[in-house]
């Protein structure tokens, strides 16, 4: 090879090295835009070093990057995906600020700008220079949300007309329906403070969209505070995120796809009651949080009991009646639960009559569901045995997929709500049973494999009674079969046996579909109540909640 | 010699499979004339497979000190609890019957009653189970403190071969005497 071709080929190859290195320069270059490529990659590296494992891995438009000038230096904007809004008067942009120094980042926090009545998008760059001097925010109505680079929520705050206003604190809340319904039903119950809370809802309840299971919904969250105590809670119907369901393909506009979880919901993610949100609704069912509405409610029980016992002991002709009164939410919609109501009530006895052949008797109770678990069955039993597998079926679970049933043919919205407040009470001589359905409300996935697993009880029992039957009969024989001989009528009685023995028997054939509880005939309050072991070790305990 | 030592084996084995007398610590004694195989849990799974639709009807009643034979088409296990001294051990089977009697009332083809053989009192029950049928029987020894739990267990076209080992089993029941 000549010398003059190597030369020629080196000073080429040295060419193509310049170009390539400069390469994002010259991109930049031709989009405007006037970010070093040293920055981009510096923010790359910090992001690429400062990502949890377990954090979310929110996605970064590196290619629509720019540089904005702020009182503490240059700061490298990257836009994050964003979600479309429900309620048009709302704005909202997302995104990464990387603090630069010398073209290095020494920082980096995600930014959510929501306005209201406020064109953020618009006014992205005088929010990003007036987010780093709070005196700059003129005329800036809705909320600032800052979360660190595993996007988790580290403050909020909340401004009308460019004046922060530091009495409110914004959240964002991802929830799933049953989540939202639950949540509102514990500030109505006055869950956090002892004094009323105003809970107001854009859009009001009668007109919120229909949503399929396990669609997540983002709820701005506006908690207004008066000398520290909570007065008014405002939540804003956000955005809907549903599961395997594209862009647009739900009753709302606003809904889009969680399979992507480079682009979760705004507020932190996808995880429930996210974005600073206090994780009440997270574990509303867990028994030790689900005792405590029970019992906020149950004064209601107590007298229901009342008046049904009395019937009970009062007909001393057939010890096998039970007496029943059927708890149903009045008017239309399973909802409205704000009226009182006289649900059907009757008797049945076992040895003559099938399952559903309440016999109206003379008298009529009023029972307000306001007060205590509004849809399901109470009913008596005159040995001390609480709920079979039959009455937690007829009560409670049956009416959810049987077809044609009242909740059955409700809404998504109404048959989430009932699975949270479903209830068959069971009055004995000497205890009173609550048992609810067991649903896990921590995040979508899991509620509903809740309702999955409820399904296959259902199917079976509806398939094949015996199996479910049988599984509860043998258990509860094999209890009786290991504590009878510590009966000694004293300290541990033949009611108290029989009534173990029907709590270790449900346990064993439902499993975690159900929540039990029990209380003493006075007692004023209830407890969860659990069972567990085998035929050699099988034991009941009452669970041993924190205070 | 080795006809001696055939005949010696033979009766050994011979006596073990038939009439045996059943040791239920603390409780008493019993025994079945009928031929019986103490049974291991493999075997008690086969015999399900082969005679019980392959389904045991209750297995609780396999609890640790019980027993478990094969006669002929029947299941049988033979166990035993020991019971509080304190307690009046007289009101055992009323209180178990008290207890059972809510589970298998609105359950087809069950009975319980107690029963006096042979001067001895047992609850004995009796329920379909799984297909198949189950008979419990309960006792009591009042001076050792110690309960008699047990089963039958078999298909239902066996319920009269189960109901005459059940009466065997019963019929000779001796209390251990401290």
């Amino acid at each position: 090879m000549k010398k003059s071709h190597l030369s020629f080929l080196g000073i080429l190859f040295f060419s193509f090295l310049v170009i390539y290195s400069c390469r994002r320069d010259v991109q930049n270059f031709v989009k405007e835009q006037s970010i070093s490529s040293g920055a981009l990659e510096s923010a790359k590296i910090w992001r690429a070093t400062h990502l949890s494992a377990l954090g979310i891995k929110l996605d970064a438009k590196w290619n629509d990057a720019w540089n904005a000038h702020t009182v503490i230096g240059d700061v490298l904007v990257v836009p994050a995906p964003e979600h479309p809004l429900y309620d048009i008067n709302y704005t909202m942009r997302r995104v990464f600020l990387f603090s630069l120094s010398e073209n290095q980042v020494t920082k980096c926090e995600i930014v959510e700008f929501l306005g209201y009545k406020y064109d953020v998008s618009n006014n992205l760059d005088i929010l990003i220079k007036g987010y780093y001097n709070k005196n700059l925010l003129e005329n800036f109505s809705g909320s600032i949300y800052q979360y660190d680079i595993n996007y988790t929520f580290i403050n909020s705050s909340k401004y009308e007309n460019g004046v922060r206003k530091l009495n409110v604190k914004p959240f964002i809340k991802n929830m799933t329906r049953v989540q939202m319904l639950a949540q509102v039903k514990s500030y109505e119950s006055h869950l956090r403070v002892n004094d009323a809370v105003d809970v107001v809802y854009h859009p009001p309840r009668d007109q919120w969209p229909q949503v399929g299971p396990g669609c997540v919904e983002s709820w701005f969250t506006d908690e207004e505070y008066s000398n520290d105590r909570l007065t008014q809670i405002t939540y804003t119907l956000e955005s809907c995120v549903c599961p395997n369901q594209s862009s647009g393909d739900s009753n709302n506009s606003s809904s889009s796809n969680t399979g992507n979880p480079q682009n979760p919901p705004y507020g932190g993610g996808g995880s429930s009651g996210g974005g600073g949100g206090d994780g009440t609704s997270s574990i509303w069912k867990l028994p030790c949080e689900e005792v405590k509405r029970i019992n906020e409610r149950y004064a209601a029980i107590r007298v229901l009991r009342t008046a049904l016992m009395n019937d009970m002991n009062s007909t001393g002709t057939n010890p096998l009646t039970e007496y029943g009164q059927v708890l149903k939410a009045p008017g239309n919609s399973l909802l409205d639960y704000s009226k009182s109501t006289t649900p059907t009530i009757g008797t049945y006895n076992p040895n003559t009559q099938t399952s559903g052949e309440w016999t109206k008797p003379a008298n009529s109770y009023t029972f307000n569901p306001t007060d205590g678990y509004f849809y399901g069955l109470a009913h008596t039993h005159p040995d001390d045995n609480g709920a079979s597998v039959v009455d937690v079926m007829q009560s409670i679970i049956n009416p959810y997929f049987e077809s044609g049933s009242e909740v059955h043919n409700a809404s998504a919205t109404e048959k989430d709500y009932y699975t949270i407040f479903a209830a068959g009470l069971i009055f004995t001589p000497n205890y009173t049973y609550t048992v609810t359905l067991g649903v896990d409300l921590s995040n979508a996935t899991n509620y509903n494999n809740s309702i999955n697993n409820l399904q296959t009880y259902y199917n079976s029992y509806n398939t094949n009674p015996a199996t479910l039957n049988t599984a509860y009969r043998t258990a509860a024989q094999d209890y009786v079969n290991l504590h009878s001989g510590e009966v000694d009528n004293v300290n541990y009685t033949q009611s108290e046996l029989t009534a173990d023995a029907s709590v270790y028997g449900l346990k064993k054939a439902l499993g975690n579909a159900v929540n039990i509880y029990r209380s003493g005939p006075n007692d004023t309050k209830t407890s969860p109540i659990t069972a567990g072991g085998d035929s050699n070790t099988a034991s009941v305990s009452t669970v041993d909640c924190p205070q | 010699m080795k006809r001696i030592t055939f005949l010696i084996a033979f009766l050994i084995a011979s006596i073990t499979c038939f009439g045996q007398k059943i040791e239920i610590n603390g409780f008493g004694t019993t025994n079945l004339s009928h031929k019986m195989l103490q049974m291991s849990n493999a075997q008690i799974s086969d015999f399900a497979k082969a005679k019980l639709h392959n389904k045991i009807p209750s297995p609780g009643f396999f609890f640790k000190t019980a027993k478990v034979y094969n006669v002929d088409n029947v299941l049988v296990s033979v166990g035993y609890r020991s019971i509080k001294r304190n307690i009046n051990a007289d009101n055992y089977l009323v209180n178990v019957k008290k207890s059972l009697d809510p589970f298998f009332s609105d359950s087809p083809g069950y009975t319980s009653k107690i029963e006096t053989i042979n001067g001895k009192k047992f609850l004995i029950t009796s329920q379909p189970m799984n297909g198949n049928i189950t008979k419990a029987f309960y006792g009591v020894n009042t001076v050792t403190f110690t309960i008699l739990q047990g089963s039958v267990q078999c298909s239902p076209e066996h319920e009269a071969e189960a109901d005459i080992t059940l009466k065997e089993l019963l019929s000779n029941i001796q209390y251990k005497v401290q």
